[in-house]
Formats: C-alpha cells, structure tokens, sequence
C-alpha cells in the first residue's frame, strides 16, 4: 500500500474529530456546541478541547448568546477556516491521485 | 498515511457535508401554516360565492388569514428560529425565497386586484405558477425530488384553472393547497 508524507496536511484539521467539526461547519451557516456533539458523537471536554485548538488557529469563530437564560454558544466556521479546509480536501486528494 | 486512509477521510467528509444539508426542518412549519391558511380562504371564498351576502366583502377573510399568517413569521422568528441548533445555507436561500414569494402574493392579492390590474378569476393560477416556482427551486436546494413533483402538480393544476369556469377553481386550489403543502409540510417537519 502507497505511503503518504502526512506533513503535507494541515496538522490542525487533522485528526478525526477536528475533520469532522471542519466539514461539519463549512456545510452550514452556523451550529451550536450541542448540534456539534451530537452530530461528531463527542464527550463536552472532548470536543471543548478540539473546538479551542481550531478557534486558536482562527479556523472557528465562536458567538456566546443566552437562549431562555441559558448560555448557547454558537461556531461558524471562518474564512481562514474555509481556506484551510479546502486546500486540506484538495491535499488529500492530490494524494490519492498521485499529484 | 495510505492512499485508503486518505480515501477514507474523503467519504467520511463527503458523508459529514451530506447529512447536515438534511437538517431543514423548519419549512414544514411554513408550509404547514400558509398551507392552512390558503385553504381556508380558499373554501370560505367558495362559500361567499355560493351564499351571495353581498357588498365588497370578499377581501375582509382573507386580510385577517395573510395578517395572522405574517404575525405567526414574526413570531416563528422570534421564538422558533433564534433557538434552532443549527442554520444551514439550504435553511437560509430557502427562507429568503419563500418569504420574497409571500410578499409578492401578498401585493399581488391585495394591490392587483385593488386596482383591477389582475382578474380575481386569474388569482389562483397565478398563485399555483408562482408556487410551482417556489417548489421547484426549493426541490433543487433541499435535493427533494418530491418537491419538483409538486411544482408539476401545481403547474398542470395552473393550466386547469385557466380553463374552469365558474368558481371550482378555487376548491381545487384548496385540495391541492392541502395535498402539496399541508401534508408535506406535516411531513417535512421530521426531517431534523
């Protein structure tokens, strides 16, 4: 089986649970911590711990709101973020194919 | 890394992107809503015909249902909307296409039929052309062949319309209204 040079990846987005809160987000306008956990089936400190290491790279951008007197905090995904994730997508598949 | 892994995380990211396109849930409870109301108007319309009270009171229902329909946006937006999980960019062309299409019904019902720029008679093929639009477009953004299906439906029930004469037209418009959005409407609501 071929072999990769895995630092032509972007180290932050990966790993599984990274990838997944990135694709999760450049599909949508923008998700709640809650909706995220359930959809990459993550524990809180889990996915707290992955969603800051993307909001420190700039990747995330996060909005704090209280939602009948809860704290609700909402992602969107940057463009920084946007940029990241595609070159990442079109690293991988260079790979595959050989480029 | 191997050339499957990389595979892999390709499917897992196509699969991810996929799956959170599915999350929109909250056309149901417009086309529920407006869905109502426009077989309501349309039935008691059909029943102001039969029953001839006279005097320009045609218009008085369906004021009342299109200013109830609105307050309910209003509130939906309020209370619904600002609290759901998650907005996806379906969610938002969506909700922008179908509310410049209320507002156009809404001046076409009330302004073109004020000034007598469009016959009464007309109304109700040109609300099933319009929806047809709606329904065809959302069917693309939603990925919902069903939803073209619709816009087929009321197409064809357009071009029937044109041609009925007398005021069947506007039961028909309430059967449709019923079958292509109150139902799927009920329906749509447990996608999320």
């Amino acid at each position: 089986m071929a072999e990769f040079d895995y630092q032509q990846l972007d180290d932050i987005i990966h790993s599984r649970i990274r990838l997944a809160i990135m694709a999760l987000l450049v599909s949508v306008e923008s998700a709640n911590f809650v909706f995220i956990r359930e959809k990459v089936n993550a524990s809180d400190g889990n996915l707290s711990v992955h969603i800051r290491k993307l909001e420190d790279a700039k990747y995330v951008s996060s909005t704090k709101k209280f939602i009948d007197r809860k704290p609700v905090t909402t992602f969107q995904i940057t463009s920084l973020g946007q940029k990241a994730f595609s070159a990442y997508v079109d690293r991988l598949s260079g790979l595959i194919s050989g480029d | 890394m191997t050339n499957k892994n990389a595979q892999q995380d390709l499917a897992f990211i196509k699969q991810v992107i996929e799956d959170s396109r599915k999350n929109a849930s909250g056309l149901g409870d417009h086309m529920m809503v407006w869905g109502i109301i426009t077989s309501i108007g349309m039935i008691v319309s059909y029943i102001l015909t039969q029953v001839q009270i006279g005097g320009n009171t045609e218009w008085i229902h369906w004021a009342l249902l299109i200013a109830g329909g609105w307050t309910f946006e209003l509130i939906y937006k309020r209370k619904v909307e600002s609290k759901k999980p998650v907005l996806t960019y379906a969610d938002k062309v969506a909700n922008g296409l179908w509310c410049s299409f209320g507002i156009s019904m809404t001046i076409l019902g009330f302004i073109g039929i004020y000034t007598g720029g469009i016959s009464i008679k007309y109304l109700s093929p040109i609300f099933c052309c319009l929806l047809a639009v709606g329904f065809f477009t959302s069917g693309f953004i939603y990925d919902a062949k069903w939803m073209r299906h619709n816009a087929m439906g009321y197409w064809i029930g357009a071009l029937i319309m044109f041609f009925i004469t007398g005021t069947y037209h506007l039961l028909l418009m309430a059967a449709m209204t019923i079958g292509y959005m109150v139902i799927p409407g009920y329906k749509m609501r447990s996608w999320s």
